[in-house]
C-alpha cells in the first residue's frame, strides 16, 4: 500500500510536467490550429539555459530558472516570426513541417554547444521529507504548488485579461478579431511566447529529477501529445488533468509490470482514445 | 467623408471590382444594392482591410486608408458590421462588447458606451452573461451592431444586416439604423433587401459584375425601372 501510495505520489509530480507542457501545446493550437513540434525543444532549451547560467555565472537555480524562462519566452517570440508566423495561413501542414524542422535544428545546436553527454542541473532543494512514511523531496513538492499555481494563473490570465480576452476571440474568429482592432500576428506570438515560458518551467522543474540530453524535448512532446489527445485538444485543463493521469498511469504500470513497460501504457491509451473517444476526455465536440 | 478612386480588387485572377468611384459625406446613409455576387460584399471588405485593393485609393477624411490592414483601419474610425454577424460564439454578449472598445485604449469610455448600448438594445443587457452563441439571430445582429458601435466609429459599414431575419426583426433593424441617422451616424448599407436598403438611404449606387452601373438619390432609384425590374421584383 505504501509503494503503490509512493509511486502515486511520484505519479503525480511526473504528470504535473507532462500537463505543463501539454497545456501550452494545446494553448498554441487552440489558438492558432498549429501543432507545435518543436514545443518539446523549449522544454529542453529552458533546463540548458538554466544548467549554463548556474554554472558559468554563478546564479542559484530559482534566479537561472527565472532567467532562463523569460529567455525562452523570447526565444519563442522570435521562432514564432521566424518560422510560423509568415506561412500560418498556407495549408495546415506547413507550420508542422516547419516546426519539425525548428525542432531538429534546435536539439542539435544544442548537442553542438553542450556536447551529447547527459548534464545534471542541481537544485537546492533535493532534501528528501519523510512524511508518514512517504518519501517527498522539496524539489517534487515545488513542482506540484508550481504547477496548480500556474496553471491557476493562466486560467485566470485568459478568462479575465484583456490579452486572454484578445487570445480567445482570435482563437474563435480571427476575421471579427481584425475587424475589432486585435493584430492576430502579435496575438499568435504572445501565444508561443506564453506556451514557450510554460515548457521552459516544467524542463526547469523536472530536471533535477532526471538527466539533460540534447533529445530530450522530443521524449516531452510525444508525452505532451499524448496528454493533449488524452485531454482533448484547444483545452488547458483537460490538458493538466491528462497530464496527471497519464503520470500516474505511467508510475502503475511501471510498479505491476515492470518499468519496461511505463512509456507503453501512453501509446496504448492514446490509442484507445483515438478509436473511442477522438475529441479527448474534456475536448468540445466540433459543432 | 469617405472618397473611393477607381478601385479594383482582385481575387486571384479574377476581377471581383474595378473602377469604383464612390463618395459619401458625413451625416449621410449609402445603400449599395445589386445582386448575389456582384460584390457588394467585397467593396466593404475592400474599405475595412479585410482584402487587399488591386488598385485605386481609398480616402477617409482626406487620409489614405487604402491597403491597410483591418485592425489599422478600425483604429482610424470605420467599423465594419459583417455579413453573418461574425461575434464571437463562446464569449459572453458583455465580452463581445467589450471587444468592440478595444481600439479605445480607455477603460471608462468602454464602460460609458456599453451603457448607451444596453440602452439602445434592452434585450442585450438582460443577456449580457449569456454565450453570444446562444442568441437569436435578431438578437446576435444586435450585438453585432452594439460591437461595432463600441468603438465610436466615424463610419459605420452594414454588410446584409437583414439576411436570415424574421420579417419583424427586419423592420426594427431598420428602426435601429433609422436612429442612428438621426444621431448623425454616416452608414454604407449593402442589402440584398433593395427595397429596405432604398427606403432607409438617401442615395444608392448599384453594383452589377464588380461596377458601379447606377448611382443616385434613393427616391428616384426607386422609380428607375431598372431597378424595378432587376430588385424590387417590379
Amino acid at each position: 500500500m505504501d509503494l503503490l501510495l509512493q509511486q502515486l505520489f511520484n505519479g503525480v509530480v511526473l504528470g504535473m510536467t507532462y500537463g505543463l507542457v501539454a497545456s501550452g501545446l494545446s494553448l498554441i493550437f487552440g489558438i492558432m490550429g498549429v501543432l507545435n513540434f518543436a514545443h518539446g525543444e523549449l522544454y529542453m532549451i529552458g533546463a540548458y539555459i538554466t544548467m549554463f547560467l548556474t554554472k558559468a555565472y554563478g546564479l542559484s537555480y530559482v534566479w537561472g530558472g527565472l532567467i532562463a524562462v523569460g529567455l525562452v519566452v523570447i526565444i519563442s517570440f522570435v521562432l514564432e516570426r521566424v518560422a510560423i508566423g509568415p506561412i500560418l495561413n498556407r495549408d495546415y501542414m506547413s507550420p508542422f513541417l516547419s516546426s519539425f524542422a525548428l525542432s531538429i535544428i534546435l536539439a542539435n545546436l544544442i548537442q553542438y554547444v553542450f556536447g551529447a553527454n547527459p548534464k545534471r542541473l542541481p537544485s537546492p532543494f533535493e532534501i528528501p521529507i519523510e512524511v508518514k512514511g512517504l518519501i517527498l523531496t522539496q524539489q517534487k513538492i515545488l513542482i506540484i504548488v508550481c504547477g496548480i499555481a500556474v496553471i491557476l494563473a493562466l486560467n485566470l490570465v485568459i478568462k479575465s485579461t484583456k490579452i486572454g480576452k484578445i487570445l480567445r476571440a482570435t482563437s474563435q474568429n480571427v476575421t471579427a478579431a481584425s475587424l475589432v482592432g486585435i493584430n492576430s500576428s502579435r496575438t499568435y506570438m504572445y501565444a508561443f511566447g506564453i506556451a514557450g515560458g510554460l515548457a521552459a518551467l516544467s524542463g526547469i522543474l523536472l530536471a533535477p529529477l532526471i538527466n539533460l540530453y540534447p533529445t530530450m524535448g522530443s521524449t516531452a512532446i510525444i508525452k505532451g501529445f499524448i496528454v493533449v489527445v488524452l485531454g482533448g485538444l484547444g483545452s488547458i485543463s483537460g490538458a493538466v488533468i491528462g497530464g496527471l493521469l497519464l503520470g500516474s498511469a505511467e508510475v502503475i504500470t511501471a510498479t505491476f509490470f515492470g518499468s519496461g513497460w511505463k512509456d507503453v501504457v501512453g501509446y496504448i491509451i492514446l490509442i484507445a482514445i483515438l478509436i473511442w473517444k477522438p475529441t479527448g476526455l474534456f475536448g468540445k465536440t466540433s459543432d | 467623408m469617405l472618397v473611393i478612386k477607381d478601385l479594383m480588387v482582385n481575387y486571384g485572377k479574377i476581377t471581383a471590382l474595378k473602377e469604383i468611384n464612390l463618395r459619401v459625406y458625413p451625416g449621410e446613409i449609402i445603400a449599395i444594392i445589386g445582386a448575389n455576387g456582384a460584390g457588394k460584399s467585397t467593396l466593404l471588405r475592400a474599405i475595412s482591410g479585410l482584402v487587399k485593393p488591386k488598385a485605386g485609393s481609398i480616402l477617409l477624411n482626406c487620409k489614405e486608408v487604402g491597403g491597410k490592414p483591418a485592425p489599422q483601419i478600425t483604429n482610424a474610425g470605420i467599423a465594419h458590421i459583417p455579413e453573418g454577424r461574425q461575434l464571437f460564439p463562446e464569449m459572453t454578449v458583455a465580452e463581445n462588447l467589450e471587444l468592440g472598445g478595444l481600439v479605445l485604449n480607455n477603460y471608462k469610455n468602454v464602460k460609458e458606451n456599453m451603457s448607451e448600448i444596453y440602452e439602445l438594445f434592452p434585450a442585450l443587457k438582460e443577456r449580457a452573461k449569456q454565450k453570444a452563441k446562444t442568441l437569436s439571430g435578431g438578437e446576435q445582429q444586435m450585438v453585432a451592431i452594439g460591437r461595432g458601435l463600441m468603438s465610436e466609429p466615424d463610419l459605420i459599414l452594414f454588410d446584409e444586416p437583414s439576411l436570415g431575419l424574421a420579417p419583424i426583426v427586419v423592420e426594427k433593424l431598420g428602426e435601429v439604423i433609422n436612429n442612428l441617422h438621426r444621431k448623425g451616424m454616416t452608414i454604407v448599407l449593402v442589402e440584398q433587401n433593395a427595397y429596405m436598403a432604398l427606403q432607409l438611404a438617401d442615395r444608392a449606387y448599384v453594383l452589377e459584375n464588380g461596377q458601379i452601373t447606377l448611382s443616385g438619390e434613393s427616391q428616384e432609384l426607386l422609380q428607375d425601372g431598372h431597378v424595378l425590374k432587376a430588385y424590387l421584383g417590379g
